[in-house]
C-alpha cells in the first residue's frame, strides 16, 4: 500500500524517479528531438535498472478495494505496483481505450478489470498476451480464455434489490420474469443498458433466451415503465431514497448501500430456471508489456487465493471461485449461475444494447 | 506593433500554450474526426440526437436563466460597492470551490434514507421523492453557476452610464426602473452571463451523470462507450464546440477594453434587501453544504483515514494544480500583455483570449483527448509514477480562461493610466507591473490563483485522461467514493477540500489584515500559493511619527474619490482643489466634503500636474499635456487660457505649475526641453522668462513646482531632477539653492510639490523620498515627515502639497489615492 500510494511526482523531493515507458530508437529525428525536449523540461529520465521491480497495472476495480490488494502484492514480492485507475463512471472503457491507443508502445503490463466483456474484446483484438502458470492449471471452465489471454475470478452477481420498507422479502422478485408482472408498473429502475455490467446482463438474456424472448422481456420492462439511470449504484440509491421500489443492479452496489445502513435488501436475480448472471473480475497480460516478468508475478498473485480472499472480505464481497474459499464463505456464494458462455455473451452485446436502447428509450 | 519591453516572453508563452496545447491538438482531433467515416452502431438515430441536443439546450437555457436571476443582485452589489468589494468578490467566488458534482452529492446526502428527511420522503408517494431529487439536481446547477453570472453582471454594472440611469430613474418606480432602464442598459452583460452559464451547463458531465440526467455533455460518455473513439466523441460534440466558440468570442468582445475610463461614478446604492439576498445565497450555497457535511460526519475516524490514506493523493493533486495555476497565470498575463501591443496586439489578444475561453467551455474530455492524441502522435513516452506536466498543462488549458476573465475584470477595476504614468517615468512593463499594478491587483491575482487551483484540483474529465499510472489523485478517488456511496469518505474529502481553500486563503487574509508589505505578500503567494481575495492594499507597518489629522478620499471615480491625484491648490477660505486621472478637478472643503466638480476640456493626452488659486479666487491650472494654462472663475467656468505648444516666448512644453505674484503677475514653470519659468501679465500677456535646461547655476531640470513668498519677495522653484530648491527674486534673479540629492535631512529626491506656510516655512513634497520636508525661509531643514507605505502617515509617490492658514498640511498621496492632512 505504501509504495503504491506514495507516488510523488519525480520532481518532488524524496519522490521516486520517474520511469518512462516506450523508447525513441525507431522514431524519426524530429519526433525524438521534440520528445527529448519535453522530457528534459519535465525531468523525466528512464530508470531501466529498476525496470523489473515495477509493474504497471491498469485497474478498473474500485480503487479502495484494489489498493490493499496491490499493497499486499508489493509486500509479498517487493515489486512496485503502479496503478492507473478508472472512475466508476467511465465503466472500464477509459482504460480499455487507453490500452488501444498505447498498443504501439504499451505502458501497461497487466489489465485487471472489474468485468469481463471488454477484456474479451481486447483479447480478440490481439492486445493481450497468453499467460499460463501453475495457478491457471485446472482453472474453472468458462472463466478462462481458451488461449489463456484472460482469466475470470471473484464474481459479482447481477441482483434484484428492493426497498425493505416498501417491499416485503417474500413478495420481492426472484426471477427476471417476475419483474414483468404489472404489479411492478412504475416501481422499477435499472442502469442504462449501454453501460457496464448492465449491457452484459442484457446481452446474457439474448444468449440465454434467444433474441425474441429477450426482446419480449425488454418490452415487458418497458411496459412496466422501468426508469433508466446512469449506473447501478445510482439505481440502488434511487430505491433507497424511495423514488422506486425495485432495481436491477450489481451485488457489490447493494452491499455498499447496506454498509451505509440504507433500507435495501437483495437476492441474485434468477432467469427462468437458469440461475443468476455473474460478472467475474478478469486479469490479463498486455501484449508487449514493458515488464513481462513482473507482469507474470502480478498475474499469479491476482489469480491466487489471497487476492480472491481479500475481494471476498472487502466491501465488494465477491463470490470466490477457488473451492477452498467458496467453502469458507458460503454467505457470498451465488447459489445457481446462469449457464451462459461469456464469449457468447460478449458476441451478443452490440445487438442486445441496440435492441435495448430502441425498446427501452 | 508597439511592444512594451519585457512582454515578448509572456506573449510567446501564451502563444505556445494556445497554439501547441489547444488549437493544434483540437485541430488534429477534428481533422481526424472529419476524415474518418462516422462510426456505426451509435445508440441513437439522428432524430434522437437532435431531440437530445434540443432537450439539453432547453435544460441548459433554463438553468442558466435561473443562475443569472440569482446572480443579478450579488453582481450589482459587487459592481456598486467600493469598500469591501474584494471581500464580496471572495464571497461570490467561494461557492465555485466545491465542484457541482460534489455539491450534488452533498445535497443528495440530505435525502439519504438515513436522514429524517430521507425517511420522510421514502414514506411518501414515489413522485414526491422524484420531485425532490429533480429539485436537488437543478438547484445544484443553478447554485453552482450564479457566481459566474454575478461576476459578469458586476462588470456590466460598473460600466453602466450612471447619468443615463439617474436621469431615466427620476420619475419611475422600482419595477419600471428595473424593466425600462436597468434591463435595457444591462442587456449585453446579462446576455453574456446567460451565454457563459448556458454553455457550461451544456458541457457539464459529472453532475448529470451522477443524477442520471441525459444531456449532450453527459451522453458523450455513451458515444465513447460504444465506439471507444475520441474522433467519434469529437463528432458528437460539434454542437458544443460551436456554441463554446461563439460564446467565447462574444465574451471576449464583451470584456474588451472600453477606452477612456467611465467618467461618471457608478450607481452606488445598495438596499438592505439586496444584502439579504446575498446572505441567503451564501447560506444556501456554502453554509448549508458545510452544515450537511459536518452533521453527517460520524466521529473523526473518516478524517483520520483520509489523512493516513489519501494525503499523498491530495499532495500530488495540489502540486499538479499549482503548476497548472502558474501556467494559466502566465498565459492570461500574456493575453494582457498582447493587449498593449497596439491594434495588431489587441487582435492577437482577442484570438488567444477567445481560444482560452472556448477551452474552458468545451467538455474537458475533448481537451484531454486532443492532448493525449498529440502526445502519442509525436511519440512522447507516457511517464510512469511521475509525469505531472501533461496533467498540469491540460488543467491549465482548461482553466486559463478563468484567469483571463478575472484579469480583464481587474484591468477594468483599476486604471490603465497608472501604467502609462509609470511608462512616462521610464518604467518597463515588468517594473511597472511590480511597482504599479501588483500593489493594486494582487488580491485579484490571488483570487484568480485560488480559483484556478481549486478548479484544477477537482477537474475530472481531462484529469482522468492525462493522469499517469502510479500517481494517486484526489479527484479521481473522490468521484469513486461518491459512486460507491462511501459517505463518510466523501465527507472527509470534502472537508479536506474546504480545508485546502482555507489554508490558501487565511494567510493572504492575514497579509491583508496585518498590512504587510508587497514583498512579504509576494513571498507568501509564491511560496505556498498563498492567496487571498480580501481586499486591503498592502502597506508598510513602520510608524511614521506623523500626527495625521484626517484622510480625505479613497480610490474611485465618485465624489471625494481619486485615481492617482497629482495636483492640489488651496484657496483663502481653506477649500481644496484636487486634480486626478479621472479628468476632474474636485472642489472640496477642507474637511473633505464635495463642493463642486470641474471637468477638464480635454484629457486624452494627459492631466494637469499643478495649479494654484489666485488672489481673486480664480483657479490657474497648468494643463501640462496640452501646453497651456487654464483659468477658471470662482463659479467653475473656464474664463480664459493662454500659452500653446512651442519653445518660443509665450509658448510652453509641459507647463507644470503656476504661482501668482502680489502684483498679479503669473509665473509658470515648464519642462520637456524648455525647462524654464516664464512670467505673464495678469491678463495673460507674456512678459519674460528665466532659466534654461541644465544642472548648473540658473538652470533647471524639470522644474515641477513653484511657491511664492510675497512678504520676502522670493519665488521658490522645485528643480526636481536636480534635487534642489532654487530661490529667485520676483524679478527673476537667482538668489541661491538649497538641498542636494539624498535621503537625509536637508537632502532631497525629486521634489515635486511646494507650499508656503503662513509663517514663511517652505513645505517640500519629495516624490522620491516619499516624505514631506519643512525648510526655514533660508533653506535650513526643520523637519522630515512621513515615509513610504500605505498606512496613515505614510506616502506612496506624493506629488503635491498645500498648507492652510492653520498650518495643516494637505499631502497629495498619489499612489494611495488620497489626501492626507497632517499637523505641520
Amino acid at each position: 500500500m505504501k509504495h503504491n500510494r506514495a507516488t510523488f511526482p519525480s520532481w518532488f523531493p524524496g519522490g521516486p524517479s520517474a520511469l518512462c515507458a516506450g523508447g525513441l530508437v525507431e522514431d524519426p529525428p524530429w519526433r525524438a528531438l521534440l520528445a527529448a525536449v519535453v522530457l528534459a523540461i519535465a525531468g523525466c529520465g528512464s530508470d531501466s535498472s529498476h525496470a523489473e521491480n515495477v509493474v504497471v497495472v491498469y485497474c478498473s476495480v474500485d480503487q479502495e478495494v484494489a489498493e490493499p490488494i496491490l499493497a499486499e502484492f508489493e509486500r509479498q514480492t517487493g515489486v512496485h505496483a503502479l496503478a492507473r485507475f478508472d472512475t466508476e463512471a467511465a465503466k472500464t472503457v477509459g482504460l480499455v481505450q487507453r490500452l488501444r491507443t498505447e498498443a504501439a508502445r504499451p505502458v501497461a503490463d497487466v489489465f485487471w478489470s472489474g468485468e469481463v466483456f471488454h477484456t474479451i474484446r481486447l483479447a480478440r483484438e490481439g492486445r493481450l498476451e497468453p499467460y499460463r502458470s501453475d495457478v491457471t492449471r485446472d482453472w474453472p471452465a468458462g472463466l478462462a480464455d481458451s488461449q489463456g489471454r484472460w482469466y475470470g475470478f471473484a464474481l459479482r452477481a447481477r441482483a434484484v434489490a428492493w426497498h425493505t420498507g416498501r417491499v416485503r422479502a417474500e413478495e420481492a422478485p426472484r426471477r427476471i420474469e417476475d419483474l414483468l408482472d404489472p404489479k411492478w408498473r412504475g416501481r422499477l429502475v435499472m442502469a442504462s443498458p449501454e453501460f457496464g455490467t448492465t449491457s452484459g446482463h442484457v446481452a446474457a438474456w439474448f444468449a440465454f433466451y434467444g433474441p425474441q424472448r429477450a426482446a419480449e422481456i425488454l418490452a415487458g420492462l418497458k411496459a412496466n415503465g422501468v426508469r433508466l439511470v446512469a449506473g447501478n449504484s445510482v439505481a440502488v440509491r434511487v430505491v433507497a431514497n424511495g423514488e422506486a421500489d425495485v432495481c436491477l443492479t450489481d451485488s457489490d452496489d447493494v452491499y455498499a448501500a447496506q454498509r451505509n445502513g440504507w433500507p435495501v435488501a437483495m437476492r441474485p436475480l434468477g432467469h427462468g430456471d437458469g440461475g443468476a448472471m455473474t460478472i467475474p473480475n478478469s486479469a490479463a497480460v498486455v501484449r508487449g508489456a514493458p515488464h513481462p516478468e513482473a507482469a507474470r508475478r502480478l498475474m499469479a498473485f491476482l489469480l491466487g487465493e489471497t487476492t480472491e480472499r481479500l475481494l471476498v472480505e472487502s466491501d465488494s464481497h465477491n463470490a470466490p471461485v477457488h473451492l477452498a474459499l467458496a467453502a469458507r464463505y458460503p454467505q457470498y456464494a451465488v447459489p445457481a449461475r446462469l449457464p451462459v458462455d461469456y464469449e457468447t455473451v460478449a458476441d451478443c452485446v452490440p445487438q442486445a444494447v441496440s435492441a435495448a436502447m430502441k425498446i427501452l428509450k | 506593433m508597439i511592444r512594451p519591453s519585457g512582454t515578448q516572453g509572456l506573449a510567446a508563452a501564451t502563444g505556445l500554450l494556445v497554439g501547441l496545447v489547444l488549437v493544434l491538438p483540437l485541430a488534429i482531433l477534428y481533422a481526424a474526426a472529419v476524415a474518418e467515416p462516422a462510426p456505426a452502431g451509435l445508440p441513437w438515430s439522428t432524430a434522437q440526437f437532435a431531440w437530445l441536443a434540443a432537450r439539453s439546450m432547453i435544460l441548459a437555457g433554463v438553468a442558466a436563466l435561473l443562475a443569472v436571476v440569482l446572480g443579478y443582485v450579488p453582481g450589482r452589489i459587487l459592481g456598486t460597492i467600493q469598500r469591501g468589494r474584494l471581500a464580496m468578490l471572495a464571497l461570490t467566488l467561494a461557492p465555485l470551490v466545491i465542484p457541482r458534482h460534489v455539491l450534488y452529492y452533498i445535497w443528495s446526502m440530505l435525502l439519504s434514507p438515513t436522514t429524517a428527511l430521507g425517511r420522510f420522503l421514502a414514506e411518501q408517494p414515489q413522485e414526491v421523492a422524484q420531485a425532490a431529487a429533480m429539485l436537488t439536481t437543478s438547484s445544484v446547477l443553478v447554485l453552482g453557476y450564479w457566481p459566474l453570472a454575478a461576476l459578469l453582471v458586476a462588470h456590466g454594472w460598473r460600466n453602466i452610464d450612471a447619468e443615463v440611469l439617474e436621469s431615466g430613474s427620476l420619475e419611475a418606480g422600482p419595477w419600471q426602473r428595473f424593466t425600462r432602464i436597468h434591463l435595457p442598459l444591462m442587456a449585453e452583460p446579462l446576455a453574456l452571463a446567460w451565454a457563459a452559464c448556458f454553455v457550461l451547463v451544456l458541457s457539464e458531465y459529472a453532475t448529470f451523470h451522477l443524477a442520471g440526467v441525459e444531456t449532450l455533455g453527459a451522453q458523450l460518455a455513451v458515444v465513447y462507450e460504444f465506439t471507444g473513439s475520441t474522433e467519434a466523441v469529437a463528432r458528437a460534440a460539434w454542437p458544443l464546440v460551436l456554441v463554446a466558440a461563439a460564446v467565447a468570442a462574444a465574451l471576449t468582445w464583451g470584456l474588451r477594453g472600453r477606452g477612456e475610463p467611465q467618467l461618471h461614478e457608478p450607481p452606488r446604492e445598495v438596499r438592505p434587501w439586496q444584502w439579504a439576498v446575498v446572505a441567503i445565497l451564501a447560506a444556501v450555497s456554502l453554509g448549508a453544504p458545510l452544515a450537511i457535511l459536518l452533521t453527517g460526519l460520524h466521529g473523526t475516524g473518516a478524517l483520520g483515514q483520509f489523512w493516513s490514506l489519501q494525503r499523498d493523493g491530495l499532495a500530488n493533486s495540489l502540486l499538479a494544480a499549482a503548476a497548472a495555476t502558474v501556467i494559466a497565470l502566465v498565459a492570461a498575463a500574456g493575453v494582457q500583455a498582447l493587449d498593449r501591443w497596439g491594434r495588431g496586439g489587441r487582435l492577437l489578444a482577442a484570438v488567444m483570449g477567445t481560444a482560452l475561453l472556448a477551452a474552458m467551455f468545451l467538455p474537458g474530455s475533448l481537451v484531454g483527448a486532443a492532448l493525449l492524441r498529440v502526445q502519442i502522435l509525436i511519440g512522447i513516452p507516457t511517464p510512469v509514477g511521475g509525469g505531472w506536466w501533461l496533467l498540469a498543462v491540460g488543467q491549465a488549458a482548461r482553466f486559463a480562461g478563468v484567469v483571463v476573465v478575472i484579469f480583464r475584470l481587474a484591468r477594468d477595476s483599476t486604471d490603465r493610466h497608472y501604467d502609462e504614468m509609470a511608462g512616462v517615468d521610464g518604467a518597463g512593463w515588468w517594473a511597472a507591473g511590480w511597482h504599479v499594478r501588483w500593489p493594486r491587483a494582487w488580491p485579484l491575482v490571488a483570487g484568480a490563483c485560488v480559483l484556478t487551483l481549486m478548479l484544477s484540483l477537482t477537474e475530472v474529465p481531462a484529469t482522468m485522461m492525462l493522469l499517469p499510472p502510479g500517481v494517486a489523485n484526489f479527484t479521481q478517488r473522490l468521484l469513486n467514493q461518491m459512486h460507491y456511496a462511501r459517505d463518510q469518505h466523501v465527507i472527509a474529502s470534502c472537508l479536506a477540500l474546504i480545508g485546502v481553500y482555507l489554508v490558501l486563503v487565511v494567510p493572504a487574509v492575514l497579509v491583508a489584515v496585518a498590512r504587510l508589505g508587497r514583498a512579504p505578500a509576494a513571498v507568501l503567494l509564491v511560496a505556498a500559493m498563498i492567496v487571498g481575495v480580501s481586499g486591503c492594499e498592502p502597506g508598510v507597518a513602520s510608524p511614521s511619527g506623523v500626527q495625521v489629522l484626517q484622510i480625505i478620499g479613497t480610490s474611485g471615480r465618485g465624489p471625494c474619490e481619486f485615481l492617482y491625484p497629482r495636483a492640489i491648490a488651496i484657496d483663502a477660505g481653506g477649500d481644496l482643489f484636487v486634480a486626478d486621472r479621472t479628468g476632474r478637478i474636485q472642489h472640496l472643503t477642507g474637511a473633505g466634503k464635495m463642493v463642486d466638480v470641474i471637468r477638464l476640456p480635454e484629457t486624452e493626452k494627459g492631466y494637469p500636474t499643478g495649479m494654484t488659486v489666485g488672489p481673486d479666487g480664480s483657479l490657474y491650472v497648468a494643463d501640462t499635456h496640452y501646453h497651456r494654462v487654464l483659468v477658471y472663475g470662482k463659479d467653475g467656468r473656464l474664463v480664459r487660457q493662454f500659452g500653446g505648444f512651442g519653445t518660443g516666448d509665450g509658448q510652453f512644453i509641459y507647463p507644470t505649475h503656476v504661482a501668482i505674484g502680489p502684483d498679479g503677475r503669473v509665473f509658470v514653470s515648464e519642462y520637456g526641453g524648455n525647462d524654464r519659468v516664464s512670467v505673464w501679465s495678469p491678463e495673460g500677456r507674456f512678459l519674460d522668462a528665466f532659466g534654461r535646461p541644465g544642472s548648473g547655476s540658473g538652470e533647471f531640470s524639470r522644474p515641477s513646482a513653484l511657491a511664492l513668498d510675497a512678504g520676502r519677495g522670493i519665488l521658490y522653484v522645485a528643480d526636481a531632477c536636480n534635487h534642489r530648491i532654487a530661490r529667485y527674486t520676483l524679478a527673476g534673479n537667482l538668489v541661491g539653492y538649497f538641498g542636494s540629492v539624498g535621503t537625509g535631512p536637508g537632502e532631497l529626491r525629486y521634489p515635486y510639490g511646494l507650499a508656503l506656510a503662513s509663517d514663511g516655512r517652505l513645505v517640500v513634497c519629495e516624490n522620491g523620498n516619499n516624505r514631506v520636508q519643512v525648510f526655514s525661509p533660508e533653506g535650513a531643514s526643520l523637519r522630515c515627515l512621513g515615509l513610504a507605505g500605505r498606512e496613515p502617515g505614510q506616502l506612496a509617490y506624493p506629488w503635491g502639497v498645500a498648507v492652510d492658514r492653520q498650518g495643516h498640511v494637505f499631502v497629495v498621496d498619489a499612489g494611495n489615492n488620497r489626501i492626507q492632512v497632517w499637523a505641520l
